[in-house]
């Protein structure tokens, strides 16, 4: 099996059904992020594998293959029917990768070295450079006094930020 | 928000222009479960919660890409066998993959 690009095939597609994609990809992982705010990271995380692309493009292949068979004055049905479930065959494949992805990530995540974290500060946003430093703002109007404190990397993950320790200005 | 509508759509507008363009469409299909969604949601819980954080969602995802599997199977068993429409057969069988991602999540990780 040769694997060919065909850049023409983007000719294809149509404007409306790449605000779409956008859309459906959007609102997927808008979605996620909100289950996993409100029920957590452990039922979010399944999302994350939420099949956002597959609908959309299983339309698409229809519609295409179906308007090509129908330029030629042939139903093009069954046809289209069959590149679905190729395409679907080879998501199925794509399913496994995305299973040995996921492994890998959570095998590997936690081996990676401090990621800047960002915090909110008086209605702004801060990069927290050190994991095992949580940051919270502390005093209150204009003040721009953050309090740095050595807790836990689960303090800045849990939302509920310390509220006493040494302060920086 | 709006960032984060902006980067999910983006990602996964690119991972089906990819699956667009390549030929045969046995292996553009492996496009179909891209991990566009994991890519864009990881990124940004790394970035605003953390690694700890992003590792657990990682974790659930296994879950998730094996009801992904599942899902994408019974399309395909659908579609070859009985030519339905690929949105009622697609969007319909939603459906299954919830029904697989939950069972999975509360026998594994409830």
């Amino acid at each position: 099996m040769t694997v060919k690009f065909q850049f023409a095939a983007l000719r294809l597609t149509r404007w409306y059904e790449l605000v779409l994609r956008l859309l459906f990809g959007g609102v997927a992982t808008v979605l996620t992020g909100l289950v996993a705010k409100h029920f957590g990271p452990v039922v979010g995380g399944l999302f994350l594998a939420f099949p956002a692309i597959f609908p959309s493009t299983a339309t698409l292949v229809e519609k295409h293959v179906r308007e090509k068979r129908l330029k030629a004055s042939l139903d093009g049905s069954q046809r289209a029917a069959n590149a679905v479930a190729i395409e679907a065959r080879g998501a199925t494949l794509g399913g496994m990768g995305l299973l040995i992805f996921a492994a890998l990530t959570t095998w590997l995540l936690p081996l990676m070295p401090a990621a800047p974290v960002l915090v909110r500060s008086h209605g702004r946003l801060a990069w927290n450079f050190n994991p095992l430093l949580a940051v919270s703002p502390v005093g209150g109007g204009n003040q721009r006094i953050l309090a740095v404190h050595l807790e836990g990397a689960a303090a800045s993950t849990n939302g509920s930020l310390p509220t006493a320790g040494l302060c920086i200005s | 928000m709006l960032f984060r509508f902006l980067i999910g759509g983006i990602v996964v507008s690119a991972f089906s222009a990819l699956g667009d363009v390549l030929k045969p469409k046995s292996f553009a299909g492996l496009f179909g479960a891209a991990p566009s969604v994991a890519l864009a949601t990881l990124a940004l819980a790394v970035a605003s919660e953390g690694i700890s954080y992003a590792a657990v969602e990682a974790r659930s995802m296994i879950c998730g890409a094996v009801a992904l599997a599942i899902y994408t199977y019974l399309v395909m068993f659908i579609m070859a066998r009985y030519k339905g429409s690929a949105l009622l057969v697609s969007a319909g069988l939603l459906s299954s993959w919830l029904l697989a991602a939950f069972g999975l999540w509360f026998v594994l990780l409830k």
